[in-house]
């Protein structure tokens, strides 16, 4: 049971020296344990100070904000109440692009009005992250230019993550309490009636794919103003997942980025791995890594298939989903269902792998080529497709790094940022494979790197497919995952670990880990702090697309409204993951 | 106004459900002699053959209802491919997915837009129960919002699981049994109020009327059906409640 | 063995391609030649003629439930709530009675499905200790209301129809093949010790390993950039 775990030389910054004689004092390092990512623990006086400094100091160079993973410490062992520290704490996870580490800023907060000042200033992509933190939270950013409930609906009382909030409370919505935007209510300014109007686009319209609403001022079919709005598909993952057992979070994780559950589940099981420590055999990761791939490769088809019904190509839907139902029919034979697979477990995987699983996969790949190669031979040098495609929804370098992107949307404005490279998981780093970006940030660049994305995915599988270990799926560690059932049935000792671990659940060590893998749409990150106790004590999710939509509203502006459905299809919106 | 609803803490509660008095079903078109009948039935043999369906996606099930749709289950076979995104020319909303609170009030919209007579599958486990989501801010069933005529259990049902409901649902029209079991199905709009006596639908035409300025919830004990007047619930062709 | 960065060049349209009508030609050619090979070849084209046709699930498939029972017809389920711990949906309702006539054991009296909150996961067969609920390939689960989707003892029970040739068959269960439990002759309570093969390994039982030990910290760098 060895802990190949990466990161250990990070467990202190680099910087260090350098924020001491800069911020004098007022910066400490936390210790933390070396799977975990450094951290900084600041107050709500020096933030936006050591922010700035994170920043713009070329020794520490934080460019991109990755999460705000907010917890609310009342029920933790030992916080005392009014003690040091704080009831609340907000984390900002942030990642410098060029020295290729991540960093935790932490700022503990009272329990009195917890108020931060609000980085949007500093990294723009923490504005919806600071009004999730103070919808759901409570927390409250001040200088924030918009702070208003964002899951939620403006009927709701409380503050749905707090320790103290009941699960169960629900508030009556009407229409009243759904966005009411200033963009709505000058419809009604006769100075302005004639020159522009106001165009309410979603929740139930056809290209949201799922429930995105975005409140459009356009001029004739030019928008002029934009305000997007999530929270329409809020299911509540976390609070869910605080009131489950680490392994019942699994089923929760495949319904967040329902086009590539296996992501999901293994961003998931790898974070509780590494704060259990545990390794899971190579079998396992080869199986985990090709089904990741897979997954990615469904992921692309659909954003790419579904994207071009919306522009009216529908020829290629059915060639996308072609191949899709055909890693379907291998899916279900892994796990049992073809959507929401349940098939990672904490230490390995719920089954083995059916019996014909390599040649099965290696026979899906000359299809899926064939497939992508249809859609390629249709659509990348036709006419129609460029002008819609080509130079619309662009996103600079810059505007994507300060707007948070990652994944495919990141590379394709030009930023190598690929965890799978960066910092391989799983069996990423036995494997040779292209990450593909594109210099001009446009739709049209979108498209073409997720289908040279598919292709390395092939790649992958195919190196993976070639020498794919034998030997056993699942840790040997049966106080985390299920004996066998032969001991269960058949031994004592076999059925008492079986009965621990159904009623009390995975024991994961007091602490907390921010884990991070590539799921279809960019950095997928876990921030989970556990208690000790079976049930997680918080599980904040980095959704890759939360940050690509909160951006939408500035990236259509000023383009036309079917360039508008063009960029949404392209950025690839997955409400699951969006809004938990 | 803030209206809390009934807590879902306690374990598979449904506190505070009571069942609505039910209205008269789908207006029938039967006379007493030969020929209307047998229009009657040449219009539910159509009417069973050309659903078109309104797919109010909101989810993980909406990925498969677009493989039902795709080559594989090709939902062309039953008539149903017209998937219109308009709800005023479809006839079958298919309600795929988590309805979550922020978005029941558009639901109840959409359904309401839509012209009689329509049909309403609630697929998937999340539109019909809430499904592992009871939570704070998850519609515990769309039967809270909108009548359901079939549910399709799954999470996600597989694509030939939800063909089988819509075929459940032609053999339902075409039986002509329609007014007898929406006479019997399930309706439970969600109460706001705590006295079970004294509650009233949270989504009822009073509430969810689309109205320029701000609308107070009605308070306790007066009844959605004052809201309106008859006529008024007759034109917004919502005569099945 | 390592990633590489590669920067997609997007080539500059041909006139050709410029001229719009030879890559439509090109495309409709495409798509002429899917319809040609399906026209073809009929029998392998993809869809499903569902009601007629099926496809065929893997034995894995996870579908509605089933409660096994011994060779005396009896469950084989001793109401040890297992499964309904291990629910993440809520979904199963148990309520033990002692059996009667075998006092020694317990015996579910109400086991219940909620299939409507069911979201097929495979829990409830992952944690019973008796092999007693699998799951079927069964996946035909519409109702008209909600009340018929609660499923009781009598719907539970494995039936012959599950598993004949025109029945759904066993789906998501604990083992395929042979029951790995021994009969009851053979079982003894203390059974294999697992103890002195997990100590073989080198495994503290009923502690956790200590998380790895952090690093010296690491030199600052040499010159400050900047």
């Amino acid at each position: 049971m060895s802990t190949t775990l990466r990161g250990l030389d990070r467990s202190t910054v680099s910087f260090g020296p350098l924020l001491e004689q800069k911020l004098k004092g007022r910066v400490t390092v936390e210790e933390r344990p070396g799977f975990d990512i450094p951290t900084l623990v600041t107050d709500a006086g020096t933030l936006k100070e050591a922010a700035l400094f994170l920043r713009d100091d070329p020794a520490a160079a934080y460019d991109l904000f990755l999460d705000l993973a907010s917890v609310d410490r009342s029920k933790l062992p030992g916080h005392v109440e009014g003690g040091p520290g704080g009831r609340f704490q907000a984390n900002y996870i942030l990642y410098s692009t060029k020295r290729n580490e991540h960093l935790r800023l932490r700022v503990n907060l009272p329990e009195k009005d917890p108020a931060a000042p609000s980085l949007t200033g500093v990294w723009p992509a923490a504005n919806w992250f600071e009004r999730e933190a103070w919808d759901l939270m409570g927390i409250r950013f001040d200088g924030h230019p918009n702070l208003q409930r964002l899951l939620t609906h403006n009927g709701f009382v409380g503050h749905a993550l707090r320790k103290d909030y009941d699960k169960g409370q629900r508030w009556l919505c009407t229409e009243e309490d759904l966005l009411q935007t200033e963009l709505a209510a000058k419809t009604d300014d006769p100075a302005d009636m004639f020159e522009t109007m106001t165009l309410n686009f979603g929740p139930s319209h056809p290209t949201t794919h799922g429930t995105l609403r975005i409140v459009m001022r356009v001029d004739g079919e030019r928008i002029v103003a934009a305000e997007s709005e999530c929270g329409y598909l809020h299911r509540c993952f976390e609070k869910m997942s605080e009131t489950h057992t680490w392994v019942q979070v699994i089923p929760y994780t495949d319904r967040l980025n329902y086009c590539s559950p296996m992501i999901n589940g293994n961003g998931y099981a790898l974070a509780v791995e590494k704060m259990l420590g545990i390794d899971v055999p190579q079998r396992a990761k080869a199986a985990r890594t090709v089904l990741n791939e897979f997954s990615r490769i469904m992921d692309h088809l659909v954003c790419i298939g579904a994207n071009l019904v919306d522009l009216g190509a529908l020829t290629n839907f059915w060639y996308a989903f072609q191949p899709r139902e055909e890693i379907y029919g291998l899916l279900e034979a892994c796990c049992g269902a073809r959507l929401t697979s349940s098939y990672a477990r904490i230490g390995g995987l719920a089954k083995d792998l059916p019996e014909n699983f390599v040649e099965w996969s290696r026979s899906l790949l000359p299809t899926i080529r064939d497939r992508v190669a249809d859609v390629d031979g249709l659509i990348t040098k036709n006419k129609i497709a460029w002008k819609r495609l080509r130079g619309t929804g662009v996103v600079t370098k810059e505007q994507a790094l300060a707007w948070g992107f990652t994944g495919p949307c990141l590379r394709a404005s030009g930023v190598a940022y690929d965890v799978r490279k960066d910092n391989p998981y799983e069996m990423y780093g036995d494997v040779d494979f292209d990450v593909p970006i594109a210099t001009e940030g446009d739709n049209f660049a979108r498209y073409i790197v997720r289908i040279e994305e598919i292709r390395q995915s092939m790649r992958i599988i195919e190196q993976i497919l070639a020498k794919f270990p034998k030997g056993p799926i699942n840790s040997d560690d049966y106080r985390v995952i299920l004996p066998p059932k032969e001991m269960v049935y058949n031994e004592m000792e076999g059925l008492i670990y079986h009965f621990k671990l159904v009623f009390e659940g995975v024991k994961v060590p007091a602490g907390e880990i921010y884990s991070y893998t590539e799921g279809a749409n960019g950095e997928l990150g876990f921030s989970l702090v556990s208690d000790g106790s079976g049930f997680p004590y918080r599980v904040k999710v980095r959704p890759p697309c939360f940050p690509l939509f909160a951006a939408y509203e500035k990236i259509i502006k000023g383009g036309m409204v079917s360039d508008a459905v063009a960029t949404l299809g392209l950025l690839n919106i997955i409400a699951g993951e969006l809004d938990r | 106004m803030k209206t809390p609803l009934p807590s879902l803490s306690v374990r598979n509660a449904v506190p505070g459900r009571i069942e609505p008095p039910l209205g008269p079903g789908m207006p029938s078109t039967s006379g007493a002699d030969f020929l209307t009948t047998k229009l009657d039935v040449a219009v539910q043999w159509a009417q069973s053959n050309s659903l078109w369906p309104m797919p109010f996606g909101t989810a993980c099930c909406a990925i498969e209802f677009m493989s039902v749709v795709s080559s594989h289950y090709d939902l062309a076979r039953f008539g149903a491919e017209v998937v219109r995104f308009s709800p005023r020319q479809a006839d079958l909303l298919i309600v795929a997915g988590t309805v979550v609170d922020k978005l029941a009030p558009v639901l109840k919209k959409v359904y309401d837009q839509m012209a009689e007579p329509k049909w309403v599958i609630s697929m998937g486990v999340c539109a019909s129960t809430g499904g592992f989501y009871r939570a704070y801010h998850v519609v515990q069933g769309i039967d809270e919002i909108v009548p359901v005529d079939v549910y399709v259990a799954g999470c996600p049902p597989t694509p030939e699981n939800l063909i089988h409901g819509i075929m459940e649902l032609q053999k339902m029209i075409q039986s002509g049994d329609l007014a007898r079991h929406r006479a019997s199905r399930t309706f439970v709009p969600i109460r706001v109020g705590t006295d079970p006596d004294l509650s009233i639908p949270a989504y009822s035409d009073g509430v969810m009327a689309h109205t320029a300025g701000k609308k107070e919830l009605p308070s306790i004990g007066e009844t959605a059906e004052s809201e309106l007047g008859a006529s008024a619930r007759t034109a917004a062709g919502d005569g099945n409640r | 063995m390592a990633a590489r960065v590669v920067t997609l060049k997007r080539p500059e349209p041909t006139v050709l391609e410029h001229l719009y009508l030879p890559e439509i030609f090109k495309g409709l050619a495409r798509t002429f030649s899917h319809l040609l090979k399906n026209f073809l070849n009929m029998k392998g084209l993809p869809t499903i003629q569902f009601p007629e046709m099926r496809r065929k699930y893997s034995e894995r498939f996870r579908g509605r439930h089933i409660l096994k029972t011994r060779e005396d017809g009896s469950l084989r389920c001793v109401a040890c709530y297992m499964c309904e711990t291990n629910c993440p949906a809520d979904c199963i309702k148990i309520v033990a009675g002692e059996h009667p006539v075998l006092a020694y054991e317990k015996y579910p009296t109400v086991f219940e499905i909620d299939l409507l909150r069911c979201v097929m996961c495979g829990y409830c067969v992952d944690a019973c200790p008796k092999d007693a609920i699998w799951m079927t390939k069964d996946y035909e689960l519409a109702f008209f209301d909600r009340k018929s989707a609660v499923l009781g003892i009598p719907e539970l029970t494995e039936k012959p129809s599950d598993t004949d040739a025109a029945g759904p068959g066993y789906g998501y269960r604990p083992y395929e093949g042979e029951s790995p439990m021994k009969k009851a002759g053979e079982f003894e309570p203390s059974g294999i010790p697992l103890l002195p093969a997990l100590r073989e390994r080198g495994l503290a039982i009923n502690r956790m390993p200590p998380p790895p030990p952090p690093k010296p910290a690491a030199p600052p760098p040499a010159a400050k950039a900047g």
